[in-house]
């Protein structure tokens, strides 16, 4: 059994001394960073319109003006409770692995990202409790795991957290670019855009070297497991936006119904195309996916 | 019941029978952590109570039968 410690190559190495660097000069203060005015102005829009998930399904004409900026705003506390419950998580999977035996390169950044995902943990749940008055509960569930290799487990594990920020930073860039968006609004999606940016870098090493690695490794089995598990988690993201507690406090009736209407809309495959571009050409590029699939 | 039954089929396409009451559908990996909150609002649909998640345990979805005494009895509540 290959050892971590050849897996992370000169490139992975050359990116952690570069973004462990950037972590450092970009270092802020985010318990000070923010305003938090008293309130979100009445009437205004929390979410851009294209990211709402009734964007161009015939379901949005069932809402009057006062139920979709209620569904902005639902959708919006769906988004940054999803952040809070979905860093806990992967948290701990990355609290495992510091300064453990195989993990010596990439540990220095690990630090930064720990520090990091705590503070945005803090400013999204600040937002939650302070405008919307509550988080929604986490609504998922942890299931025994299965008996993978550590290898395979790693590039699990790994994929998982950068699936996750590339699919936060689609919504993060756009609504920090937002106009129509309260300043409020924008800057927390900014901030964590900027942090962001370099987690995806790092994450994009870590995920590239270990699929090489498993590549040449692994047997059938566990790329074909490697393969499924990639697409269903990128499915199971995008299930997660369509939120029933969403619609049931955006005062939509039969929220479960909605909810499968809006999914079927066949206009949401483009909108969900949209969301999950920057994974998918990942995944392309490092030949996890079929590069003709496009 | 039959409609969870059904849900489990369809996420399932390679088994070709209804699972059975007392078949461990976690073991099986029949249901998994990445279908759990289209099961969890399935359930919630049916039986028109929220679920609290901090109230149960993977145990309480491990069979069919169990599901369906914790979740679906009318009279049972979240709690139960
Ligand atoms: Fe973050
Ligand atoms: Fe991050």
């Amino acid at each position: 059994m290959t050892t971590n410690a050849t897996i992370w190559d000169d490139e992975v190495a050359i990116a952690v001394t570069r973004l462990t660097a950037a972590a450092e000069s970009e270092y802020y203060n985010p318990y000070q960073t923010f305003e938090w005015p008293e309130s979100i102005p009445e009437g205004a829009l929390w979410m851009s319109e294209d990211l709402v998930t009734v964007h161009g399904t015939a379901a949005a004409a069932e809402l009057d003006r006062e139920q979709y900026l209620a569904l902005s705003k639902w959708e919006s506390i769906n988004f940054y409770s999803l952040n809070v419950h979905g860093i806990r998580e992967l948290m701990q999977e990355v609290v495992q692995r510091i300064h453990t035996p195989g993990f010596e390169i990439p540990t220095p950044f690990f630090h930064h990202f720990l520090g990091e995902e705590n503070e945005h943990m803090w400013f999204f749940a600040e937002f939650c409790l302070r405008y919307g008055g509550k988080l929604f509960a986490n609504r998922a569930m942890t299931f025994p795991k299965e008996q993978h290799s550590a290898l395979l487990d790693n590039f699990i594990v790994f994929s998982r957290i950068l699936i996750f920020e590339q699919i936060v930073d689609h919504f993060n860039s756009r609504m920090a670019a937002d106009a129509a968006l309260p300043e409020t609004i924008r800057a927390i999606n900014r901030v964590h855009h900027q942090d962001e940016s370099r987690h995806i870098a790092f994450g994009a090493q870590l995920v590239r070297a270990l699929w090489l690695r498993l590549r040449t490794d692994g047997d059938d089995k566990e790329i074909a497991v490697a393969r499924q598990y990639v697409e269903k988690y990128i499915a199971s993201s995008l299930q997660q936006l369509y939120s029933v507690d969403a619609y049931r406090n955006a005062g939509i009736p039969d929220p479960f119904a909605f909810r499968s209407r809006v999914l079927a809309d066949p206009s949401r495959s483009a909108a969900h195309d949209a969301v999950t571009a920057r994974t998918d050409a990942f995944y392309r590029r490092i030949g996890l996916f079929d590069q003709a699939a496009a | 019941m039959k409609r969870i039954a059904e849900w489990i089929q369809t996420k399932n396409p390679e088994l070709d029978r209804e699972p059975s009451p007392t078949e461990d559908l976690i073991e099986a990996r029949l249901i998994d952590s990445l279908d759990f909150l289209e099961f969890i609002y399935l359930l919630e649909d049916l039986s028109g109570r929220p679920i609290d998640l901090q109230e149960v345990s993977v145990d309480d979805f491990r069979t069919l039968e169990r599901i369906a005494h914790r979740f679906l009895r009318p009279e049972a509540g979240t709690t139960s």
